[in-house]
């Protein structure tokens, strides 16, 4: 055993050494972020989720927006300043969020790409606030990316989830000729309240009957309840909106469909990607929303390009969502720093506020003074039936609803 | 009275899978005074060996899987339960939260954080009518499975050298010792028993939900620890009663609710649960016995 004198000397040098290390990170911290110099290679920060359930949804919009940054370097940088990465990983994880947003601004990141998710995001956002650097998230869909709730900084390249509820009902109405909707919320996520208050809304505009509302958990071990209340209605609606995500919304689904409830049923975006389809086998009449099709078939040519380059060197994503927003993501700052010359949130927040269906490959993008995220942007309608998933076309909402 | 008689069959199917979780929590904490927080690893373990088996025929995929949980529940108890055997509680209880995070990281790494797709045959997916009351594939599934376990270990426990020495060693630890019960062989079958258990589960949850994944485990332990918690900490009657109760208490819930609170159901269950703790702390069957 130690003697107590060399365990005292053991402990000092272990503070001393724990003070040399903060002390170097608080150093570089200084260094970095606020835009830093100007003649420099720029430093983008990716504080994105690396592992755990966004890991899906960020881990391609890093390829994509690698894959702009590449190009973007080929040609000589932007403005002549080459793009430099550094990377840091939220492992989804709120607390994780903050430090990988500090580990990045540490690092020297003058412009920051944070996690697919509001709520996720947030502290990444706040951390980048307080360095004066702007921080993006490539599909965050909420309709809280407003300067009076986030603040200034804070970006989504996302499109708001309003337009996809609003575009299912249209398109429900419209191409189905259906009458009577169900409406099922998944209250877990935000942006999935969201979406079905903005269905929900669009559905009674259009004259639409709702004949019914109910809710059930992401975690929930059984949905007997919200199926009976289902079956108790005197007839079956002519579609169910399901606003809940993956896995627990596909086990929704799978439940529905093994009690015998055919209604064909329209979900968002979050069930984009095919992997799940295996899980209900022989599924039919399941429409989602989606950001662009990944099967060459997009009506947007930028799409297809993004996808194919992508595909090539990556392999086919595990979602379209994230390739396409990461690659606009940096498709954004390039533009907008050609307009404010310098990556200093004062001058590049305004260069992105002038942004007026802004022709970017995910689409349209518009930012104003108040909203950091496109509202009205087309979605595209992905049907699966019997198992197989395909593009029904590109849906334009002709009104979305102002949901807070 | 249909309708009545439709919750209740609804009720019972989710009982029986609270009480297929809950059982084996409550064995361990029996045994060896563990809150197994990995316990719902073990039943991921399981999702995910019925998913790599898959493509072999279910019955032999069901067998498979469960093997591999038993021998993960039987090297978890070795590896890492094993060496802090007798500390106190907490110490326990830490390290099966490491455990567990351990497994779930393990299981990211090795099968990515995209839920894995298990395709099972449709005979569990179909629904059964009669007279008016909808019985589905996976209510008639767990409330069978429930059945033939709990019948299964009741007579293991009573007529078994093996499970006397359980219940003996439940009673009293170091007494049952000090009579011969060797204490490794007690534990290390306890855990089989809990792995079987863990087995059985995630073949219902992934007859239900069609996937694995690596966080699925965290609910189920959830709920696991709140019926056991409410019956009685390490009694086998109490973790059957409590989770009875909450399977049927989510069920009224859910029914009884009106919309606009139906999102909060889960404070509802929980207040509730806290009310039965508040009145009964140590449970509604308590074990019974003294420990040193």
């Amino acid at each position: 055993m130690a003697s107590p004198r060399l365990r005292t000397i053991t402990v000092a040098i272990a503070i001393a050494l724990a003070a040399t290390v903060l002390a170097a990170c608080g150093s570089s911290s200084e260094e970095g972020g606020g835009g830093g110099e100007e003649n420099g290679p720029i430093t983008i920060g990716f504080a994105t989720a690396q592992s755990g359930a966004f890991a899906s949804y960020d881990k391609p919009a890093v390829d994509g927006a690698k894959l702009e940054i590449e190009k973007i370097n080929a040609e000589g940088g932007i403005d002549g300043r080459k793009i430099k990465v550094v990377e840091a990983d939220t492992r989804t994880d709120i607390n994780g969020a903050r430090e990988a947003a500090d580990e990045v601004l540490a690092n020297g990141a003058q412009f920051m790409m944070v996690t697919c998710d509001f709520d996720y995001s947030t502290p990444s956002i706040v951390e980048a606030q307080s360095h004066n650097v702007v921080a993006m998230s490539p599909c965050a869909g909420s309709t809280k990316f407003r300067t009076d709730v986030i603040g200034p900084n804070g970006f989504s390249m996302g499109t708001g989830v309003p337009a996809e509820g609003a575009s299912q009902a249209e398109f429900a109405s419209e191409k189905l000729k259906a009458k009577t909707a169900y409406v099922i919320v998944d209250p877990t996520i935000d942006i999935d309240k969201q979406s079905g208050a903005a269905f929900e809304q669009r559905w009674k505009e259009l004259g639409g009957t709702i004949v019914g509302t109910d809710v059930f958990q992401q975690e929930d071990q059984s949905f007997s309840a919200q199926i009976s209340r289902l079956r108790e209605l005197p007839e079956p609606p002519d579609v169910i909106y399901l606003a809940s995500y993956p896995p627990g919304g596909v086990r929704f689904v799978r439940s529905l469909r093994a009690a015998g409830i055919e209604s064909p049923i329209l979900a968002e975006s979050n069930f984009d990607g095919s992997y799940w389809l295996k899980s209900v086998p022989g599924l039919s009449d399941f429409y989602h929303t989606a950001y662009g099709s990944m099967n060459g078939d997009d009506p947007e040519p930028a799409v297809n390009q993004v996808m194919a380059e992508y595909t090539k060197k990556y392999g086919k994503p595990e979602t379209e969502i994230g390739a396409l927003s990461g690659y606009s993501v940096i498709e954004a700052l390039k533009r907008a720093y050609e307009k404010a010359g310098t990556t200093e949130a004062s001058k590049l927040v305004p260069a992105l506020e002038e942004f007026h269906n802004e022709k970017l490959a995910i689409g349209p993008t518009t930012f104003d003074k108040l909203n950091h995220i496109t509202l009205d942007r087309p979605v595209r309608i992905i049907q699966v039936q019997n198992g197989k998933e395909s593009l029904v076309g590109l849906w334009k909402p002709k009104k979305v609803p102002v949901i807070e | 009275m249909t309708e009545i008689i439709q919750h209740l069959v609804d009720a019972a199917g989710l009982a029986s899978l609270y009480a297929l979780l809950a059982l084996p929590v409550a064995l361990v904490y029996g045994i060896m005074n563990l809150v197994n927080f990995a316990h719902g690893e073990l039943i991921m373990i399981g999702a995910y060996g019925l998913f790599i088996f898959a493509a072999i025929t279910l019955p032999l995929a069901a067998f498979l899987a469960l093997v591999i949980v038993v021998l993960a529940a039987l090297a978890m108890e070795r590896a890492a339960f094993r060496p802090v055997r007798g500390s106190s509680p907490e110490t326990l209880l830490v390290t099966s939260f490491a455990v567990s995070f351990l497994l779930q990281n393990a299981a990211l790494m090795i099968f990515g954080s995209r839920p894995k797709s298990v395709e099972t045959p449709s005979l569990f997916s179909q629904t059964v009518t009669i007279g008016g009351v909808h019985i589905e594939g996976v209510t008639i599934l767990s409330v069978g499975l429930a059945v033939i376990c709990i019948g299964g270990l009741v007579i293991f426990m009573k007529r078994t050298a093996f499970g006397m020495a359980m219940r003996a060693a439940a009673e009293d630890f170091t007494m049952a010792r000090l009579v011969g019960i060797r204490a490794n062989a007690v534990i290390s079958g306890t855990f089989a028993i809990s792995g079987v258990g863990a087995g059985v589960a995630a073949f219902i949850l992934v007859v239900q939900g069609g996937s694995a994944f690596a966080t699925m485990g965290l609910t189920p332990v959830i709920i696991a620890f709140v019926a056991t918690m409410m019956g009685g900490l390490g009694s086998f009657s109490g973790a059957l009663i409590g989770a009875a109760l909450l399977g049927a208490g989510t069920v009224a819930f859910d029914v009884l609710l009106p919309t606009q609170l139906r999102s909060s159901r889960e404070a509802f269950v929980y207040g509730a649960v806290l009310v039965v703790l508040l009145i009964r702390p140590q449970g509604l069957v308590p074990a019974r016995r003294e420990r040193v």
